[in-house]
């Protein structure tokens, strides 16, 4: 499902934030990426949307080689993949209601299926009741959770989260991680990017560490190393 | 298509909304730029108008000798009519050059007596030759001198004008450089005012901007609501300035009839007539502007 092969990034000469690495993940699986801050792992994030290129290396997404993409098929390639930001990018002028459908009217879905997909997605973060509410009006998990069901309108096969449970406390985590775990159940394949180590360890699933921008250890039903 | 225009069309009219105070304010700075260019138009037409009645006062007076006859005096003026330069020919016949003079004499016995003793007409027929632009006299001039005309010709006094109607080809010259000069240095104000505003309001929505493209938006579809709000900025600002100036027009005309007396020209008559065209370009010109202001300032934020 993603490949990533000798995948390197530099901003510049001595800012290299990805050192030569390689990974897959497979269909459905649940991947954590972890390390300490400034060691690339938002950077993998960046380079899966295309938002970032790799300097060297190739990433595939499916049959898409990413880092030959036309401009003109990134926005094909992101209605693919759901996506949750470390800084949510919400509109804080719209509802959650509103800013979940607005990431189905900007790939031209009809009216019929927005109020259709809109409502099935604030049920599945339990925030059906809140739909009408403003991002400020909304608390830091309850934020995520609107962010996680824009990400999940497109009804994507990936799904990245960076740092999602970066700003919430225990009980936010939980719910926010559980909700995770839902989609994955789902089929959906999720890389979870997080230094957060109680998550990790909880989750006991694959885990990707990094280190100065290398792979330090992959290990399945792995945990928190560093 | 029609769903993704509407939307754009939607979120133009949101962003317009949400952001009232900016609207405003680009609106005003639109006008603002759209009110000099006005005040290069009136002052150009004020200044053409001046011109046009100092040219007007400016002829050719060519006076033929008594012995000449009305029918070879017509023939000239056919001939001189024909010729692309000249605009009018005033024809003045040999009687109509002695009532004239009567006329003006009519308390001098003296005069009044020395023509009865004369017992003939001692006057001949003049033609006043007016041509479409000061600079073409000269052309006139030497097709009057011509051997066939010299002979029936007793004096032309373009000789008197000359140095008046250089001084005006010059001052016509000077004031169309100034009007160019001006109105280039306030087109070149106008278009960077209205850039830096677009740009500014192109930035408050930045964040909007790379939402839009995270989650999946096309490029036309981020540029969508910005180009439509240019039409809706362009067509309000042009509405709003052309109220503006006809309000001052109203306000300024009857000091420039005072200041101008022999000066007829109705600057809301002129602006009423070329309306379409002055409001039109007016239009054509500022969403063209902003439309392309949009254009680039957007394309720096969808490089996500």
């Amino acid at each position: 499902m993603i490949n990533l092969h000798n995948v390197t990034k530099m901003y510049s000469e001595d800012a290299v934030a990805l050192k030569n690495i390689s990974f897959a993940v497979k269909s459905g699986e649940f991947v954590s990426i972890v390390g300490q801050s400034g060691t690339g792992k938002s950077t993998i994030i960046k380079i899966l949307i295309a938002e970032e290129r790799p300097t060297k290396g190739q990433v595939e997404i499916g049959d898409w080689d990413i880092t030959r993409i036309r401009a003109g098929d990134i926005p094909m390639l992101r209605r693919q993949i759901g996506v949750v930001f470390q800084d949510l990018k919400l509109l804080p002028a719209m509802t959650a209601y509103e800013n979940i459908a607005f990431a189905l009217e900007v790939v031209g879905a009809l009216p019929r299926r927005i109020k259709e997909v809109v409502p099935q997605v604030l049920r599945i973060v339990g925030l059906e009741d809140k739909a009408h509410r403003y991002p400020l009006q909304l608390s830091g998990g309850e934020q995520q959770r609107v962010v996680i069901a824009r990400a999940l309108v497109h009804r994507p096969k990936i799904f990245l989260a960076d740092e999602p449970t970066g700003n919430l406390d225990a009980l936010n985590t939980r719910e926010i991680i559980d909700i995770l775990k839902k989609i994955n159940s789902f089929g959906t394949t999720v890389v979870l990017v997080t230094h957060n180590r109680e998550v990790v360890n909880q989750l006991r699933r694959r885990v990707i560490t990094l280190n100065g921008g290398e792979i330090m250890s992959d290990h399945e039903n792995g945990k928190y190393v560093l | 298509m029609f769903l993704s225009f509407a939307r754009v069309v939607r979120l133009s009219l949101q962003q317009f909304h949400r952001n009232l105070w900016l609207s405003i304010a680009t609106i005003t700075l639109l006008i603002l730029s759209l009110l000099t260019v006005n005040l290069v138009v009136a002052l150009g037409a004020v200044s053409q108008a001046a011109v046009t009645v100092v040219q007007d006062k400016i002829d050719v007076s060519v006076y033929f000798k008594p012995e000449v006859s009305n029918e070879e005096v017509e023939q000239v003026r056919n001939t001189l009519l024909k010729r692309s330069e000249v605009k009018e020919v005033a024809y003045i016949p040999k009687e109509g050059a002695l009532a004239r003079f009567k006329e003006r004499h009519k308390d001098d016995p003296v005069i009044s007596e020395s023509l009865q003793e004369l017992g003939e007409n001692p006057f001949g027929a003049t033609l006043a030759v007016s041509a479409h632009d000061p600079e073409q006299y000269p052309k006139i001039i030497e097709f009057l001198e011509a051997p066939e005309y010299k002979e029936i010709i007793e004096e032309k006094n373009f000789e008197d004008h000359r140095l008046v109607i250089s001084r005006i080809n010059t001052l016509m010259r000077n004031i169309r450089s100034f009007g160019l000069g001006v109105a280039g240095v306030f087109g070149v104000i106008a278009i960077l005012v209205v850039i830096n505003t677009v740009r500014v309001a192109v930035y408050t929505h930045r964040g909007e901007i790379r939402i839009m493209r995270l989650v999946g938006a096309s490029s036309w579809f981020v540029r969508g609501p910005f180009l439509f709000e240019a039409l809706l900025f362009s067509f309000a600002a042009t509405i709003l300035t052309a109220a503006v100036v006809y309000l001052g027009l109203y306000f300024v005309q009857p000091h420039f009839d005072r200041l101008f007396e022999n000066v007829s020209l109705s600057l809301i008559g002129y602006y009423s007539a070329n309306a379409i065209f002055i409001f039109g370009a007016q239009f054509v010109g500022i969403f063209f502007l902003t439309a392309l202001s949009s254009f680039f300032a957007v394309r720096r934020y969808l490089r996500v």
